[in-house]
């Protein structure tokens, strides 16, 4: 649990608890001595948690309290009873903007977590400043069916573990150019565990749909587009962004919060802080 | 992903390794003492979050995930089990448990063993669900099962032998989706997952029974090791033993209510 990329310097991530309305959220959060900058929530994509910005935390939270939730049913969180939507989990995420005390907050969102940043804007526009948005895919019918058939079900356990290997594959076909086996397996135990409540946040994030949402929202957005499985559909983003825009990022994919952390914290530090 | 239960809740303190993560559970009053339940490694204190969730009822039950195993931190180099039993000593000061009782399952019965020895002060029951007293052919046979890293391969391979490891030890009634209810646990260590495993294949369980005047129920459930924990009985100084043979891996799942009856007949008569 320690075992991260440390890098020189970082703040250390500590994890804890935090009571939401779906129960116990767990989070992980970095902090300044004194911070000088607005708090930063982190929502992860499915099916994994918040461990996907262990590394990024510790940079980031140099200057800023930063918070990584792991949305219900995800991580050590626990899980609603009920399907829940986007907007059930962003409700959620803001019991724990609340728990914070933040008044104010920048968001950044991966994939899932991004439509759930988007959603936490809309609930609360008077409180959230800016937002980093990993992918906002604008699909057409034909891809959502895709998704929803590709990611949206169960993989059922089987004697022989095959349904291991598929669950791997999934994830490694889609792996960034930097990733080694070694760092999917350190994210692998919370891409498997869920059982039949795993496809959930997945089928959440197909159910809500960017261009009848995003154009909501005031403050302003910075998409980041890196070439991961979502590259395509989220360069549709741009016309129905009110008050933001698009960074290309063809070199980097999944695993760049690890391997380029310094220069996507520059990035980001750019746009919240100016 | 964790199931909401009623009373079940999880939390973290600060130990000697870093964060320990515990699994608890508590009832607004109580005249017993504490339960502290330690799991077989490498898994976590979930698997002990039903037993809780009932135990709770009546008093204040609390199953850590051992340091390195679960969200617990891990330590910087593998100890043995006397340092295990050490941070588990610790928390015991920390939470101000006047007195405990303690159950371990398979290398959890190490520890529970340990902390007991250390603490007679505060450690006042145990019971152990399994309590194996190793020949060299046990542990050079656990070694191999369980004592290396097998090392991440792109193709996902290393996935099956870790499967395996699981599956082909399954209890009665441990179905597959039982089996993947642990395997992330089984899994979450990475190269640190043999560590407390390795330490109690390198322990001498019987010089620390034969130390304990305190009583201790030794259940021999149908896994592994269940011959060498037959062994155990004989080190006992205060000692029952339970032979439960159609229980295997899993009855914390599979027999929660059953094991509630055992465990609360044995600590409250």
């Amino acid at each position: 649990m320690k075992g991260v990329l440390l890098m020189i310097g970082n703040v250390p991530v500590e994890r804890s608890y935090v009571d939401g309305g779906y129960g116990q959220m767990h989070v992980r959060v970095a902090r300044p001595e004194k911070p000088t900058s607005r708090p930063l929530m982190c929502f992860h994509l499915s099916p994994i948690s918040g461990i996907v910005y262990e590394t990024w935390l510790g940079e980031i939270g140099r200057d800023r309290v930063a918070v990584a939730p792991d949305t219900p049913g995800y991580g050590m969180s626990d899980a609603p009873d009920r399907p829940p939507t986007i907007a059930d989990f962003a409700r959620a995420h803001g019991d724990v903007m609340n728990a914070f005390d933040f008044e104010e907050v920048d968001l950044m969102g991966y994939h899932t977590g991004s439509k759930i940043s988007v959603e936490l804007a809309r609930q609360h526009p008077d409180r959230v400043k800016h937002l980093v948005l990993i992918s906002a895919p604008v699909y057409t019918e034909e891809e959502l069916a895709k998704q929803y058939q590709d990611m949206g079900d169960v993989t059922a356990p089987q004697e022989d573990g095959s349904h291991l290997l598929r669950m791997w594959n999934g994830s490694w076909n889609w792996r960034g150019p930097e990733q080694t086996p070694a760092d999917l397996m350190r994210k692998f135990p919370d891409i498997v565990q869920g059982g039949d409540k795993k496809p959930w946040g997945h089928r959440a994030a197909f159910s809500y749909t960017y261009p009848e949402t995003i154009g909501d929202v005031e403050a302003p957005i910075l998409v980041l587009n890196t070439n991961d499985d979502l590259v395509v559909p989220t360069r549709r983003i741009a016309p129905y962004l009110k008050n933001g825009k698009v960074l290309e990022l063809p070199q980097w994919g999944h695993g760049f919060l690890d391997y380029h952390t310094k220069e996507t914290a520059e990035i980001v530090r750019n746009f919240l802080d100016n | 992903m964790v199931d909401r239960r009623q009373r079940v809740r999880r939390t973290y303190v600060q130990g000697r390794f870093g964060q320990m993560h515990l699994w608890t559970a508590k009832p607004e009053t109580t005249n017993h003492p504490a339960l502290l339940c330690f799991h077989v490694s490498p898994l976590s204190g979930h698997s002990f979050a039903d037993f809780i969730e009932q135990m709770g009822e009546d008093r204040l039950c609390i199953a850590p995930d051992t340091p390195g195993y679960g969200y617990s931190d891990e330590p910087d180099a593998p100890p043995d089990i006397s340092g295990y039993a050490a941070a588990m000593s610790d928390l015991l000061d920390d939470l101000e448990i006047e007195q405990a009782d303690v159950i371990g399952y398979a290398t959890g019965s190490f520890l529970a063993a340990e902390l007991a020895r250390q603490r007679p002060d505060k450690i006042r029951r145990s019971v152990l669900f399994s309590a194996p007293v190793f020949d060299e052919a046990d542990r050079a046979m656990l070694r191999d099962r369980f004592g290396d890293v097998i090392e991440p391969k792109s193709d996902g391979s290393h996935l099956i032998p870790l499967w395996h490891q699981v599956f082909d030890g399954r209890g009665p009634n441990q179905t597959v989706e039982l089996c993947m209810f642990v395997y992330p646990d089984h899994i979450r260590a990475g190269d640190k997952k043999p560590w407390a495993p390795t330490a109690a294949f390198n322990c001498h369980l019987e010089k620390i029974l034969e130390q304990l005047d305190q009583p201790v129920l030794v259940v021999n459930i149908k896994t592994e090791i269940h011959k060498p924990s037959t062994r155990a009985v004989q080190y006992l100084k205060r000692g029952k033993v339970v032979d439960l043979t159609d229980w295997g891996h899993g009855f914390l799942q599979t027999r929660t209510a059953d094991t509630v009856s055992l465990v609360r007949e044995f600590l409250d008569t």
